[in-house]
């Protein structure tokens, strides 16, 4: 009895969210649909990133591009080539994201600390650069910096999404990405990046190739990333290079920060808190949203470092004790 | 067959030499310590031994292949495992993952992605027996980081044998216990070692004699004196190195 009481208590919150996420489009309105359907793919987008950056100890600031590349290779794919079918177009932008990963870990991963960091921010500024060209072939098949739209909600086996049951479809997809994400991180390989990232040298002495490691690890980032992208794009109908650059990894770095580093699920919560905040702040004061989102970010580091999840994970446990 | 054979090693930082001309080899299943002051060039050996340096000139073979070029997680893919000097554990980790990590180093198992790493029963088994020898395994949960400094000592002890090496190094493996932990700590690596191949160095001179089979004696890069223990604690050299020249009387 003790044993399923705690077992309640431990897994009751998280099941809660589950069944507010499944049942959501029963009793919200679109907007608010909408929201969670983005809120979801960025928290699988920023799970990626953490995969990288709390589990494997690197501090990749260009995570946004694989993202982008997935994006743009399905936006290009359906608006150029007419290839609307989602069992091309889908894979191919994955696939995109997945090789970018492949290439960019190689160059990457001659260095580390500050220097990958910074070599991942030049790459990924490569590729904004890339999407940003307004002009010249380039500029025509991207849409330079006024981006690229015109896709829709896909069709797949026959059935047209629509904004509630794509919503579903992105809830499914993120299911099924964030488990594989939590085995992984809980598995042989993933305690491997974890003792790679504590002690680089004593895995190495116990037979760990740490270079190979960490190169699948960027690699899998890359494609999770590349599954965001592909679901933002059907989503958002429009990609451009904001969510390729800088800011858009910078933002992704914010939600991790603020969600808590190595949690994997509080990835989804700072994504959560920061675009809930995005969506009721920029109605009032669009102009003092970057402003608001400083102040929370500081607010963050300064009282709750380590992030939300951990300390709502403690008041948890502390109000379950009495 | 040796089981490590190392032949005319050099090593240098800038100008300075670490390591001038060291040769010598390990029989299957011999204990072998090296003893020498500070700054003997005992911790760099290790570390060219176990692949972290590479020597400037020489060859090192273990179990007979060449190693002396190759990566350090190769070599312990051979059969070497190393104790570090410093502790260098996996410090936010529990305790039990660390062992658990230890063990599937040298496994192809620890490429695996799906299954959690407490799945694998063997190793789960194996990472019993060895905390239990220490008798840490009621401390499983706790990240390394809350363990004594004994304690960790012996962990540190404990993932270099996990892997059931074919040779194992041991850098100062007392290194900041007291007396009696470090008695104690000879007495475990005695019974976890007994069928396996052991190298270390220690400037605790008991934990040499009670341990070591053979001793050699590095003094400034060069191998002075090597024999059993008893030749070495009378050896005329080794008394100079460790006691210093009688002064004649003024």
């Amino acid at each position: 009895m003790k044993v399923r009481k705690a077992r309640l208590f431990q897994f009751g919150p998280a099941g809660v969210i589950a069944l507010v996420l499944l049942t959501l489009p029963l009793y919200a309105d679109l907007s608010i649909v909408s929201l969670f359907t983005k809120i979801l793919i960025f928290g699988l987008l920023v799970m990626s990133l953490d995969l990288l950056v709390g589990y494997t100890g690197l501090s990749a600031f260009g995570h946004a591009a694989f993202f982008g590349i997935a994006a743009y290779t399905i936006a290009i794919l359906i608006k150029h080539f007419g290839i609307t079918s989602f069992w091309l177009a889908a894979p191919a932008g994955i696939l995109m994201a997945v090789f970018a990963a492949c290439i960019f870990g190689l160059v990457a991963l001659r260095v580390s600390g500050i220097y990958f960091l910074l070599i991942t921010l030049a790459m990924g500024q490569l590729v904004y650069g890339i999407v940003h060209t307004s002009v010249g072939p380039l500029g025509a098949l991207t849409g330079g910096s006024d981006g690229l739209g015109g896709v829709s909600f896909p069709e797949i086996m026959g059935f047209s999404f629509e904004a509630e049951t794509y919503y579903y479809f992105t809830f499914a997809s993120f299911i099924v990405c964030a488990l594989l994400l939590y085995w992984i991180t809980r598995s042989p390989f993933g305690y491997g990046l974890q003792g790679i990232r504590e002690n680089a040298i004593r895995a190495r002495a116990l037979g760990y190739n740490t270079w190979l490691y960490q190169y699948i690890a960027f690699i899998i980032g890359g494609l999770f990333a590349g599954i965001a992208g592909m679901l933002y794009v059907y989503y958002n109908g429009f990609i451009s290079p904001e969510g390729v650059g800088i800011g858009a990894s910078g933002l992704l770095w914010l939600m991790l920060i603020i969600g808590g580093t190595g949690t994997l699920w509080g990835s989804l919560l700072g994504s959560g808190v920061i675009l809930t905040l995005q969506y009721f702040v920029s109605g009032f004061t669009p102009e003092r949203w970057p402003l608001i989102l400083g102040v929370c970010f500081v607010a963050v580091i300064m009282f709750y470092r380590g992030g939300l999840l951990p300390q709502l994970i403690n008041l948890w446990n502390r109000l379950m004790e009495r | 067959m040796d089981v490590l054979k190392v032949e005319h090693l050099f090593q240098s930082y800038g100008g300075l030499s670490v390591l001038a001309d060291v040769s010598f080899s390990l029989k299957a299943g011999e204990r072998l310590a090296i003893i020498g002051p500070n700054g003997a060039g005992k911790t760099t050996l290790f570390n060219v031994l176990s692949g972290f340096i590479s020597p400037v000139s020489g060859r090192i073979h273990l179990l007979g292949t060449d190693v002396t070029t190759m990566s350090s997680h190769k070599r312990a893919a051979l059969g070497l495992a190393r104790s570090f000097q410093i502790n260098s554990l996996f410090s936010q980790l529990p305790l039990l993952h660390n062992v658990l990590l230890a063990i599937q180093g040298v496994q192809t198992s620890r490429y695996h992605m799906i299954r959690p790493i407490t799945a694998y029963k063997n190793n789960l088994v194996k990472a019993q027996e060895l905390l239990e020898l220490v008798g840490l395994w009621d401390e499983r949960k706790s990240p390394v980081a809350m363990l004594g400094h004994g304690q960790q000592r012996q962990v540190e002890i404990i993932l270099a044998l996990a892997s059931k090496p074919r040779l194992l190094l041991l850098d100062e493996p007392s290194a900041g216990l007291t007396a009696a932990e470090s008695v104690n700590l000879g007495r475990i690596i005695q019974n976890l070692t007994a069928d396996t191949t052991v190298f270390f160095c220690a400037h605790d001179l008991d934990l040499v004699f009670s341990l070591a089979e053979r001793v050699v004696v590095l003094y400034y890069g060069q191998l002075v004196a090597q024999g059993t223990p008893e030749q070495i604690q009378v050896d005329p050299k080794v008394r100079e190195i460790y006691l210093g020249t009688e002064q004649p009387d003024a």
